[in-house]
């Protein structure tokens, strides 16, 4: 326990000293401002500055800490309390102190654009701030998720009161992720934008600042968060789209009790996320042949969704396609050419005193549109599959003779073990052997 | 014997994920190295906190390491 305390001031301790050293840093800038005098007022930053490689790489050690601790007491010391108190540390760290900058949330985009850009390669502490999780997620399940992530973090601090969301809305709106994990991947990509930042309800909390919309959806989501455990986390977030099917793999993963399961089900109460499993009854014959057949149908549907969700997605692209700038300009260089309006835009005047030929952006605009077209099936297909996987795993079955920790649904809070009235045995054990 | 073979299953394609992020990483860092290699900017025009400011060619670090009005 001393132990433990002694890891997370540590942990606070390099979080206050890397802080202030970045603080230190944020006074220089790129180009000083220039020496002439005018009215103009120089807006404030609302994006963190970025930093010296040295300081990256100690969030990246940081990272590597709460993601090793948080392991530790979710699946060895089972400490609810200690894993709430990392949560804290983590939100202030990676929250309100590094501004939610880098997160592995946004280096989505940053990996794809890299694959996508020849010319861009991604910071090697973003890259490590999108694999580290992962590569934990593999072996201790969604640890990242329990105690580390700042977005997750703010959530759990304002649940209130959690009710329960029917099975078949759950299963519904968790196609919502996989949607958002869709366009943020095509939006850079294509280079239009970094999706999943833009509209990321927290971060404005965390900057203090920020878009008036933005701060507005973070407000709902922290209020519907009151009563709905996590639900950015478990609707909305892309990366907790890919955490989810990596835990599944896991190779240690959340146990609800440390011995026998007595079936009281304080477990299943417990949990805000609706991740525990009840034990299966024995499946009857004439059920088994019918789910066999629904199976069957099922994935004969598969390819026809991919199919569908593609050729909707496709379709869109003219819409889409309009999240990126040259697009944009483009349009409203040919409705001003064609007389559908008649004021200017400083885009549009800036792209005229250039003296670029007009033929050549909408060229541009044109091959954007395309990617968007081809990137659209894709989507649309992936978003199909992932559909019709949910239908089918529907229809699938697994014996489960206790009650059990969802792996993929599971974030790792440790409420269930604090619920849990042989864990309290073995605490009460634990403690009679010390003595 | 079934939760045998559904163990294997899950441990190969858990080293088969670790393999895959193993690549993307690598390929990240190779990336980052060829970039630099061919005198291209790897930090986003953003001169003044790069590590390669003081040995960079590129324009815009020889006017950071100017300064300004110079």
């Amino acid at each position: 326990m001393i132990r433990l305390i002694h890891i997370i001031i540590a942990v606070v301790a390099l979080t206050i000293l890397s802080g202030v050293v970045s603080a230190s840093e944020s006074d220089s800038e790129r180009f000083p401002p220039p020496e002439f005098e005018t009215d103009y007022q120089r807006p404030s930053p609302t994006t963190p500055e970025p930093r010296q490689d040295l300081w990256e790489y100690v969030d990246v050690a940081v990272l590597v800490a709460a993601l090793g601790l948080s392991s530790y007491l979710v699946l060895r010391k089972r400490n609810r309390r200690m894993i709430f108190l990392l949560t804290v540390c983590s939100l202030i760290y990676f929250g309100f102190w590094r501004k939610g900058c880098v997160c592995p949330i946004g280096a989505i985009q940053n990996m794809v654009l890299s694959v996508f850009d020849a010319n861009y390669a991604v910071p090697m502490a973003v890259a490590a701030f999108f694999l580290l999780p992962l590569v934990f997620t593999l072996f201790f399940g969604r640890t990242f998720c329990a105690a580390v992530c700042p977005l997750g973090a703010m959530q759990d601090l304002v649940l209130f009161k959690p009710v329960s969301v029917p099975s078949w809305l759950e299963s519904a709106l968790r196609l919502l992720a996989y949607v958002y994990l869709g366009l943020a991947v095509l939006f850079a990509a294509t280079g239009s934008a970094f999706f999943i930042c833009r509209y990321d309800p927290f971060v404005a909390f965390f900057r203090v600042s920020g878009n008036f919309n933005i701060l507005v959806l973070g407000a709902c989501f922290l209020l519907i968060g009151m009563f709905v455990g996590r639900p950015y986390c478990r609707y909305v977030c892309p990366y907790g789209v890919i955490l989810r099917q990596l835990s599944r793999l896991s190779k240690w993963r959340v146990t609800i009790t440390p011995d026998d399961c007595i079936r009281c089900r304080l477990c299943e109460d417990s949990c805000p996320f609706g991740a525990i499993r009840q034990p299966t009854a024995d499946w009857p014959a004439r059920s088994y042949s019918r789910d066999k057949r629904r199976l069957v149908l099922l994935m004969l549907l598969l390819p026809v969704l991919m199919l569908a969700g593609g050729w909707i997605t496709s379709a869109l692209s003219p819409v889409t396609s309009r999240m990126h700038a040259t697009v944009r300009l483009a349009e409203r260089i040919y409705q001003e050419e064609s007389g559908e309006v008649v004021d200017t835009t400083d885009a549009s005047s800036a792209f005229r005193a250039t003296g670029k030929k007009i033929s050549d952006l909408y060229g541009e605009a044109g091959d954007i549109r395309g990617k968007f077209r081809l990137g659209g099936w894709f989507l649309g297909a992936f978003v199909g599959l992932m559909a019709g996987l949910k239908l089918i795993s529907h229809s699938l079955r697994r014996n489960r003779e206790d009650y059990e920790a969802d792996r993929a649904s599971c974030v790792a809070c440790g409420r269930c073990f604090q619920y849990c009235p042989r864990e309290h045995v073995r605490l009460k054990q634990n403690k009679t052997d010390r003595e | 014997m079934m939760q045998n073979r559904r163990q294997l299953f899950a441990s190969t394609l858990r080293y088969a994920a670790l393999g895959l992020l193993a690549v993307v990483g690598g390929s990240a860092v190779a990336k980052r190295r060829k970039l630099v290699r061919q005198g291209k900017c790897v930090s986003g025009g953003v001169c003044t906190r790069c590590d390669l400011r003081d040995e960079c060619d590129l324009p815009e670090a020889c006017e950071t390491r100017r300064g300004p009005g110079e």
